[in-house]
C-alpha cells in the first residue's frame, strides 16, 4: 500500500511545473547569473599590477622614490607604471582618470594626490609614509653619531628587507563566490516548503476535495501523510542534488571537501523546509494555496537576504555576532551557514552545533505537524 | 438499515445547519436528499462520514457506530464530493488507478475494476487525457469514476451533476441506475427536482437544516391536495365566466393570467369533459389545451411557500 | 471611459503587489547604497588584530604604530571559528599573532617569523606585510647600531621614526565626483523596482483582458478594438507617470539632489528606460497567462538583468563577457548612461557625444519592443 502511495504521490509532485519551477529552474538560473557576476568578485581584493601613476618633480627624492616603486614586483609583474611629469599634466590626468594619482617631491614633506578613494591609493599612501619613515631613520641614525660613516652609506644604498611574516591562510580558499552559492543552496532548500504546502493542501479534507476523498479510504491518515512526506522528500532531495551537482561540476563552484556532511545537511534541510510547508499549511488554513506560495516565496527571499545572498554578507555577519538565536531560527541562514563553515573551516567540529539546530527543529516540526495533521475531524469544511 | 442518523444536530457558531434530523437508509434504495442551496445536503453527508464534528445524534452506517477511524467501513463506501477531487497532474487512467489501490491491493483485480469504472462513465476513449483537457461533463465523469471504481456498497453522490451538459448528465443518471443495479445503495442529493424524481426510490426533503417531508415520489406528490392541472390559451375571459368555471366539480382553484387559463382540479377525469362542455356553452374561444403533472418543486412550494431553486 | 476605469479598478485591487515594488526599491536604497562607495576624506585603512597572549612594551608600540598606519581592530571571539569567521565575513582583513616570546628573541637577534593570517593575494595582506615589515626592520636596524640605547630607548625612537605619515591631497573635485557617482549607483537601483512595479502593472491588467470569456465578450462589444487599447493604454500610462512621479520623488529626496543639471540628465535617463520598460511590459505581458508566470518572469528578467546590467555588482568586477550579453537589455545602456553622468564633471559636447548615443539604443529597444507586440498580434490575428 505505501508503495502505490508514494508512487502515484512521487507522479503527482514530479508533473508540477511550478514546483519544478520554483525548486529546479530558478535555482539553476540564479546560479548562472552568480556564476557569470560574481565570479571575479574576489580579484577587486586583489592588487593590481601595472597601475599607471607619476611623480612631479626632478630631484633626490623623486629619483629614490622612482626606484623604490619601480622595484615593486607581484609575480614578476612590477606594481606600477611611472611616468616623470610637470604638474599641469599630472593635474590633468588624474582628473581625467588617467592616472591613479601622483607624488609631488617638490615640497617637504611630500605629497600624494588622489582622484579616487580606493585599495590602491591606500597602497600609495603606505608606500610614501614608508618612504618619509626611513629618511627619518637615517636622519636618526646620523644624529645619534653611533654609526660609522661606512656603515651608513651602506645602509643607505640598501636597506635590510627582512621579512617577518608567514601567512597561515596562504593555500586556504576564501572564494565569496562559493559563500554565495552556499546561500543559493539554502534558498533552493528553502523552496521546498512549496513541496510541504502542497502534501498538506492534498491531506487535509478542510482544504482541497482530494482531501476530502482521502480522508474517506480506508487507509489509516499516518500511512497517507507518511507516504506523502517519503514521496516529497525523495522528489526534492533528487532535485537539491541535481541543483548542487549542477553547481558544482556544471558552474565549476568549489564547495569543499566534506561530502558527505554535505549531502547530509540537504538532506536534513530538505525534511525541515517540507515540515515548515506543511505547517505553514495547517496553520493558513484560510489563504488561498496561491497565496500561501505567494507569501512563502517572499519570506524565502527576505531570509535569504539575511543569510547574505544579495550582497548583504555583512548583515548576515552581525545577525551571526548579536542575535545568533535569530541567525539559527532563519531556516535558510542555518543551512547556508553550515555549508559555508564545510566549505571554509579547516576544523569542521563547530557545524556539529549547526547540525544538532538542524535536526531538533526537524524533530520539532515533524511532532508538530504530526499533532496538526492527527485531527480527522473538522469544525467546518 | 444501511444508515441510521438519530436526531442529528450540527451548529456552526451561531447558525444551525442542521437541527435534530433523523434519516434512514434501507440497502438497495436510492434515496434522494433534495433541497436548495444551504438547506444542509451537504453537512449532513458529511457528518454522516464522519468528516465533520456534530454536536449531538447517533450516527450509524451498517449497523455500527460511523468514526473517522472506522476503516473496515470506509472500505465499503463511496463518495462523489460535490468538487473535482481528483489530481491536476495525473491522467484519467492513473486518477481513477490511484484511489482505487487505496481500496483495492491485489493488482489484478484492480486493473479489471479500473478498466470497468471507465467503462461505466464512458471514458474509454479519454484515459490518457489529463483532467484539464476534458470537458466539464466528462471531469464530473471522472469524479464518479473515481469514486465507484472499488465497486462499493454504499455511494454517496453530492450533486454530481452541477453545471454538467444534458448529455453528460443522462450518462451520469443512466451509471447511477446501473449502479443501483448491481446493488449499490445510493444516496443522492440534489436540488433538481427532475433527476431526484427520475432516480429515486425516496426523497428526504430537507431546508433550512430541517426534514420538511419524506416519502416516495408519489407520496410526496400526494401530500399536495391538488393533483392536475389543466392550461389553456384563453385570449378573452370575463370575470363572469370565471365564476361559471369556479362552479365547476372537482375544481380546486382557477388562475387567469396573460391569456393562459390554469385550472388546478382533484380529478382531471371528473373536471375535463365538463370543463369543456362549459366553454362551448360559454362561447369562450380556446387553444392549445394540455394537462400537467404536479412535479416535487410543487411540493416544495406548497410546503414551505418557496420555489426550490430560489 | 468604462475601460479605463476598469483598468484602474485592476490596479487598486493590486496596490498590495504594486507597493511590494516600492517596498523593494527603499529596502534596497538603504542596504545596498551604504555598501557601495565611501565618500570619507581618509583613504580605506586595512582593519589588523593583533592577537598576543599578553601585552608588554613591543605589542604597545606595534599596536600603536599599525594603528597610525592603518587600523587595529578588536576581536571579541580568537576562537578559530571566531577568527576563520572574521576573516571571511571582512571583519578583520588581517590578524597578526605575536607570541610571548617575541621581545626576547629581538633583543637577542635571532630570526622570527611571526604567523598571520589573511585573504592571500589581497591588497591588504601586501600593505599590512609591508608595514610590518617596516615596523621590525627599523626596530632591528637601531638596536643593531644604537648599541648603548636601551631597550626602551629603541622603541621609542622607532615610534618616533615611523610616526611620520605620507601626506595626501585629494583633488578639487574629488566631493563632487564621490557624491555624483554615488547618486549615479542609486539611480540604478530603480531598474529593479521600476521593473517589478511596471511590468507587473502591464501583467495584472492583461491577464484579465486576455482572459479567453472577457476577451470573447468584448470583442462582441460596439467598442473597436483598437478603442480597447487605447483605453488601457491610457489607463497604464497615468498609472505609470504617478509611479515614476513617486520613484523620482523617492530618489531625489534620498540622494539630497537639488535640481540642477545632473539631476536634470538623470530624470531623462530614468525616463527613457521607463518608456522602454512599458513596451517590454506590454510585450512580454500579453504573453503571459498564468498568474504563477507573472512572478517567475519578473524575478528571473528583473533580478537578471540587474545583476548583469551591473546594477547590484559594479562592472569592472564582471567578466567582460557578461556585460556583452547584458547590452542585449535596455537595463544595460540606463546602468551606462547613469554612470556617464556620474563620472562627469563639465556637461559639454563630450559628454553629450557620449549621452546620446546610448540614449538612442534605449529608444530603439523601446520601438523594438513595441514591434514586436504589434508583429505578435498580428500573427496571431492570422492564425484565429
Amino acid at each position: 500500500m505505501l508503495g502505490h502511495l508514494i508512487y502515484y504521490r512521487i507522479k503527482v509532485l514530479l508533473k508540477n511545473r511550478s514546483l519544478l519551477f520554483w525548486t529546479l529552474i530558478f535555482p539553476l538560473i540564479m546560479g548562472l547569473f552568480f556564476k557569470l557576476v560574481f565570479s571575479n568578485l574576489d580579484q577587486a581584493e586583489i592588487l593590481p599590477t601595472k597601475t599607471p601613476i607619476a611623480i612631479v618633480g626632478d630631484n633626490q627624492d623623486s629619483q629614490n622614490l622612482n626606484k623604490i616603486l619601480t622595484q615593486l614586483k607581484s609575480h614578476h609583474q612590477p606594481w606600477y607604471q611611472i611616468k616623470q611629469l610637470s604638474p599641469n599634466q599630472a593635474q590633468h590626468r588624474l582628473t581625467e582618470g588617467k592616472i591613479a594619482g601622483y607624488y609631488d617631491t617638490r615640497t617637504q614633506p611630500l605629497q600624494l594626490f588622489v582622484a579616487r578613494n580606493n585599495s590602491t591609493q591606500s597602497v600609495l599612501r603606505s608606500l610614501l609614509s614608508q618612504y618619509q619613515q626611513n629618511r627619518a631613520l637615517f636622519t636618526t641614525l646620523e644624529k645619534s653619531q653611533q654609526v660609522p660613516r661606512t656603515q651608513l652609506m651602506k645602509l643607505t644604498k640598501s636597506l635590510p628587507n627582512h621579512h617577518y611574516t608567514t601567512n597561515q591562510s596562504q593555500n586556504r580558499n576564501f572564494s565569496s563566490l562559493s559563500f554565495y552559492f552556499c546561500t543559493l543552496i539554502a534558498m533552493t532548500i528553502g523552496y521546498g516548503f512549496q513541496f510541504g504546502l502542497r502534501n498538506a493542501q492534498d491531506e487535509q479534507a478542510n482544504q482541497s476535495a482530494n482531501g476530502m476523498r482521502l480522508s474517506l479510504t480506508p487507509i489509516s491518515k499516518l500511512i497517507i501523510v507518511l507516504s506523502n512526506l517519503i514521496a516529497a522528500v525523495v522528489v526534492f532531495y533528487t532535485i537539491v542534488l541535481v541543483v548542487v551537482a549542477v553547481y558544482r561540476w556544471g558552474y565549476q563552484v568549489d564547495l569543499g571537501q566534506h561530502w558527505p556532511n554535505i549531502l547530509l545537511v540537504c538532506f536534513l534541510g530538505s525534511i525541515l523546509q517540507i515540515c515548515l510547508g506543511k505547517f505553514m499549511g495547517n496553520i493558513l488554513v484560510k489563504k488561498s494555496y496561491s497565496q500561501k506560495v505567494g507569501m512563502g516565496t517572499l519570506i524565502i527571499m527576505l531570509l535569504s537576504m539575511l543569510a547574505g545572498m544579495m550582497g548583504t554578507v555583512e548583515i548576515k555577519h552581525w545577525i551571526d555576532i548579536n542575535l545568533p538565536i535569530f541567525g539559527k531560527l532563519n531556516v535558510i541562514n542555518l543551512i547556508s551557514d553550515t555549508l559555508y563553515q564545510l566549505f571554509f573551516y579547516q576544523n569542521i567540529q563547530p557545524i556539529y552545533a549547526n547540525l544538532l539546530w538542524l535536526v531538533g527543529l526537524c524533530f520539532f516540526f515533524l511532532i508538530v505537524d504530526f499533532l496538526l495533521e492527527r485531527r480527522m475531524q473538522y469544525a467546518s469544511l | 438499515m444501511i444508515i441510521d442518523v438519530q436526531n442529528l444536530v450540527k451548529r456552526y457558531d451561531k447558525l444551525t445547519a442542521l437541527n435534530h434530523v433523523d434519516l434512514q437508509v434501507q440497502p438497495g434504495e436510492i434515496l434522494g436528499l433534495l433541497g436548495p442551496n444551504g438547506s444542509g445536503k451537504s453537512t449532513m453527508i458529511n457528518c454522516i462520514l464522519a468528516l465533520l464534528q456534530y454536536d449531538r445524534g447517533d450516527i450509524k452506517v451498517f449497523d455500527q457506530p460511523m468514526t473517522a477511524n472506522s476503516y473496515a467501513l470506509k472500505q465499503r463506501i463511496g463518495i462523489i464530493p460535490q468538487e473535482i477531487a481528483v489530481f491536476e497532474e495525473l491522467t484519467v487512467q492513473e486518477n481513477i488507478s490511484y484511489y482505487c489501490g487505496l481500496y483495492v491491493h491485489d493488482r489484478q483485480e484492480l486493473k479489471v475494476k479500473v478498466q470497468q469504472a471507465i467503462e461505466l462513465v464512458g471514458l474509454e476513449d479519454f484515459i490518457k487525457f489529463y483532467p484539464k483537457q476534458l470537458s466539464g461533463g466528462l471531469a464530473r465523469r471522472l469524479n464518479i469514476a473515481c469514486g465507484i471504481a472499488h465497486q462499493p456498497e454504499l455511494i454517496f453522490f453530492d450533486e454530481p451533476t452541477v453545471a454538467v451538459d444534458p448529455q453528460s448528465r443522462n450518462h451520469i443518471l443512466q451509471s447511477i441506475k446501473q449502479l443501483n443495479q448491481q446493488g449499490a445503495t445510493i444516496v443522492y442529493t440534489t436540488h433538481y427536482m427532475e433527476e431526484a424524481e427520475f432516480l429515486c426510490k425516496r426523497i428526504v426533503i430537507l431546508d433550512h437544516g430541517q426534514v420538511i417531508a419524506q416519502g416516495t415520489p408519489t407520496e410526496l406528490k400526494d401530500m399536495v391536495k391538488a393533483n392536475e392541472k389543466i392550461i389553456l390559451e384563453v385570449p378573452l375571459l370575463t370575470a363572469a365566466q370565471q365564476q361559471v368555471l369556479q362552479q365547476l366539480p372537482a375544481i380546486q382553484h382557477i388562475d387567469y393570467q396573460n391569456q393562459s387559463l390554469t385550472v388546478t382540479s382533484k380529478d382531471l377525469e371528473q373536471t375535463l369533459l365538463p370543463l369543456l362542455e362549459c366553454l362551448k356553452q360559454q362561447k369562450i374561444v380556446y387553444a392549445n389545451i394540455h394537462t400537467q403533472q404536479i412535479s416535487l418543486n410543487d411540493v416544495f412550494l406548497t410546503i414551505t411557500g418557496r420555489q426550490l431553486r430560489d | 471611459m468604462p475601460v479605463y476605469k476598469t483598468v484602474l479598478k485592476i490596479l487598486s485591487k493590486n496596490i498590495r503587489v504594486l507597493l511590494l515594488g516600492f517596498g523593494v526599491t527603499i529596502f534596497m536604497l538603504l542596504i545596498m547604497s551604504s555598501n557601495l562607495s565611501n565618500n570619507s576624506q581618509t583613504l580605506q585603512p586595512a582593519k589588523v588584530a593583533i592577537i598576543t597572549p599578553h601585552t608588554n612594551s613591543l605589542s604597545r608600540s606595534l599596536k600603536q604604530y599599525l594603528n597610525q598606519q592603518q587600523q587595529v581592530v578588536y576581536l571579541k571571539d580568537t576562537s578559530q571559528k571566531g577568527l576563520d569567521d572574521a576573516l571571511f565575513f571582512q571583519e578583520v582583513d588581517y590578524i597578526l599573532y605575536l607570541p610571548a616570546t617575541a621581545s626576547a628573541q629581538l633583543q637577542a637577534e635571532q630570526k622570527v617569523k611571526f604567523k598571520t593570517k589573511v585573504r592571500p593575494g589581497t591588497y591588504s595582506k601586501e600593505m599590512v606585510d609591508q608595514n610590518i615589515n617596516q615596523y621590525f626592520n627599523t626596530l632591528t636596524i637601531y638596536h643593531r647600531n644604537l648599541a648603548h640605547a636601551s631597550w626602551p630607548n629603541i622603541l621609542e625612537k622607532t615610534q618616533q621614526t615611523l610616526q611620520h605619515q605620507g601626506k595626501v591631497r585629494f583633488d578639487k573635485n574629488y566631493q563632487r565626483h564621490q557624491q555624483q557617482q554615488h547618486t549615479a549607483l542609486d539611480y540604478n537601483i530603480l531598474a529593479y523596482g521600476l521593473f517589478l512595479v511596471i511590468f507587473e502593472a502591464y501583467s495584472l491588467v492583461s491577464l484579465v483582458f486576455n482572459r479567453q470569456a472577457v476577451k470573447t465578450r468584448n470583442l462582441c462589444s460596439p467598442l473597436a478594438p483598437n478603442k480597447f487599447t487605447q483605453q488601457i493604454n491610457l489607463g497604464l500610462l497615468g498609472y505609470i507617470s504617478l509611479i515614476t512621479a513617486a520613484f523620482l520623488a523617492i530618489i531625489i529626496s534620498y540622494t539630497h539632489s537639488s535640481f540642477n543639471q545632473v539631476t536634470g540628465w538623470f530624470i531623462i535617463n530614468t525616463v527613457l528606460f521607463i518608456l522602454s520598460t512599458m513596451t517590454l511590459s506590454s510585450w512580454l505581458s500579453s504573453y503571459i497567462k498564468k498568474a504563477e508566470a507573472l512572478s517567475g518572469v519578473a524575478n528571473v528578467y528583473g533580478l537578471g538583468t540587474c545583476f548583469l546590467g551591473g546594477v547590484f555588482i559594479p562592472r569592472n568586477i564582471m567578466p567582460a563577457f557578461v556585460s556583452k550579453i547584458a547590452c542585449f537589455t535596455p537595463t544595460y545602456w540606463f546602468v551606462q548612461n547613469n554612470n556617464l553622468i556620474g563620472k562627469t564633471v563639465d556637461f559639454n559636447i563630450n559628454f553629450f557625444q557620449h549621452f546620446a548615443p546610448t540614449a538612442l539604443i534605449i529608444l530603439a529597444f523601446t520601438v523594438a519592443f513595441w514591434t514586436l507586440q504589434v508583429c505578435g498580434q498580428r500573427l496571431s490575428k492570422n492564425h484565429n
